[in-house]
């Protein structure tokens, strides 16, 4: 998977990935994505954005999917599962991979609209 | 020596039209030979276009255009017309009395469809202080009696059908030409602007019935100046309707920009980044009204906030030139 990179430009955060330019502006509920290879522009759906802006406020990706995956009461088999989740995406380079996939996920969910 | 298109004559007009030398002359960026022997389109040729520079002999040719009755029994039984690009006809012929509109209609399909030097938006776009009020809309939404309307009260016309974005500048780029109304605007414009002078009215186009006006004088003399994005703002006229300015976020806009475009497939990623930065630098809303003269007030206020636009070196594009 390729390198993404988050740098603000001003207003507009710019986000590349392998593939995808993604923009999106602070305060906003949506972004935009255009995907080199289809030459397409797509509406980024809130649930996307968020994914994005908390990759962008400094949340890595495995924090956030542990989060998400986070029982109540973690038993003790799943204490194991989760020390094996956060050994497979300790590395930044997965964290990256993994948002990548996400977003192109999001796009072949039909979570994105396809206007361009 | 003359200048410009009206100081040459009526009489003189129509002769170049007819020459093999055609009339030439300058519409923004663009250099134009038009040659065409129909006395409809000679006449709005010297009531609309008076104001625009000639060009010499030597100077660069865009458009090579022409308007003519093609051969046949139809010349003489229910007359067309036939627009001419290099000599070539890419459409079908028109009814023989919407000459000057076919014309018109011709050069915008030119501009759009061949100057790919320019990121080209269906757009009307206006200047006050430097900066540019970007209208993306389809046709019937109220763009181009807002254009018209705004042009008459302290806005100066780039054009009222399409927005000419430079990549490499990111400045609108402005090319005024005769503004066209159609249906009832004509008439609430003529209402609203005493002293406007349309040409002929033109029925039963595929618009409806079409009249144009010329551009003011200052626009064409000032058609060397561009102009900053700093609103983008969507209009929708409305029977009825209160006055509606909303904020519009920035990702919005730019999915209704890159609808609104027709060129944005030749760019690719750098049509995305540029469309991103006049986003980033200029003020989104979408306006619904249908009172012309709120809407000039609205406008009028818009003008004197400052937008939320960013300094032109900041998005990494100069502001010299």
């Amino acid at each position: 998977m390729g390198e993404v990179i988050h740098s603000l430009n001003d207003s507009a955060v710019f986000t590349t990935a392998a593939g995808l330019l993604i923009k999106q502006w602070p305060g906003e509920d949506t972004g935009v994505v255009f995907t080199t290879a289809e030459r397409k522009t797509h509406l980024i759906s809130p649930l996307a954005a968020t994914i994005l802006e908390l990759s962008r406020s400094g949340n890595s990706v495995s924090g956030l999917l542990a989060q998400w995956t986070e029982p109540d009461a973690p038993t003790a088999q799943h204490a194991g599962q989760q020390v094996l989740f956060e050994d497979e995406y300790s590395s930044e380079e997965h964290s990256r991979n993994t948002l990548s996939e996400a977003v192109q996920g999001l796009i072949q969910a039909g979570l994105l609209r396809r206007l361009g | 020596m003359t200048s410009t298109v009206g100081e040459l004559g009526y009489r003189e007009i129509c002769s170049l039209l007819r020459s093999d030398q055609g009339l030439r002359l300058k519409t923004g960026p663009f250099g134009n030979r038009i040659r065409s022997a129909l006395p409809q389109v000679a006449q709005a040729v010297a009531n609309l276009y008076g104001n625009y520079p000639l060009l010499q002999k030597d100077d660069f040719i865009d458009f090579d255009v022409g308007v003519s009755r093609p051969s046949g029994l139809r010349r003489w039984w229910q007359p067309q017309v036939s627009f001419q690009l290099d000599g070539n006809a890419p459409f079908n012929p028109l009814p023989g009395d919407q000459g000057f509109p076919l014309l018109e209609w011709g050069l915008n399909w030119c501009v759009y469809g061949m100057c790919h030097q320019y990121l080209i938006l269906h757009a009307a776009v206006l200047e006050r202080g430097g900066r540019a009020l970007i209208l993306p809309a389809p046709s019937g939404s109220g763009k181009s009696t807002l254009c018209a309307a705004l042009l008459f009260n302290g806005w100066r016309l780039l054009s009222d059908e399409l927005a000419l974005l430079d990549p490499v500048s990111g400045q609108c780029i402005a090319n005024p030409r005769p503004v066209s109304l159609k249906n009832e605007s004509i008439t609430v414009i003529g209402e609203l602007v005493s002293d406007i002078e349309f040409g002929s009215r033109v029925h039963e186009t595929s618009k409806g019935t079409v009249a144009h006006f010329a551009a003011p004088k200052a626009a064409v003399d000032s058609a060397s100046s561009p102009a900053w994005p700093a609103w983008i703002v969507l209009p929708r006229w409305q029977a009825g309707s209160a006055l509606k300015l909303q904020p519009l976020d920035k990702a919005r806009t730019l999915m209704h920009l890159v609808e609104n475009a027709f060129n944005y497939d030749v760019y690719g990623a750098e049509g995305f980044e540029l469309l991103s930065q006049v986003v980033t630098r200029s003020a989104c809303f979408s306006f619904e009204y249908s009172d012309l003269g709120e809407a000039i007030a609205c406008f009028s206020k818009l003008s004197h906030q400052a937008g939320d636009g960013l300094a032109s070196s900041s998005l990494g594009w100069s502001t010299s030139g």
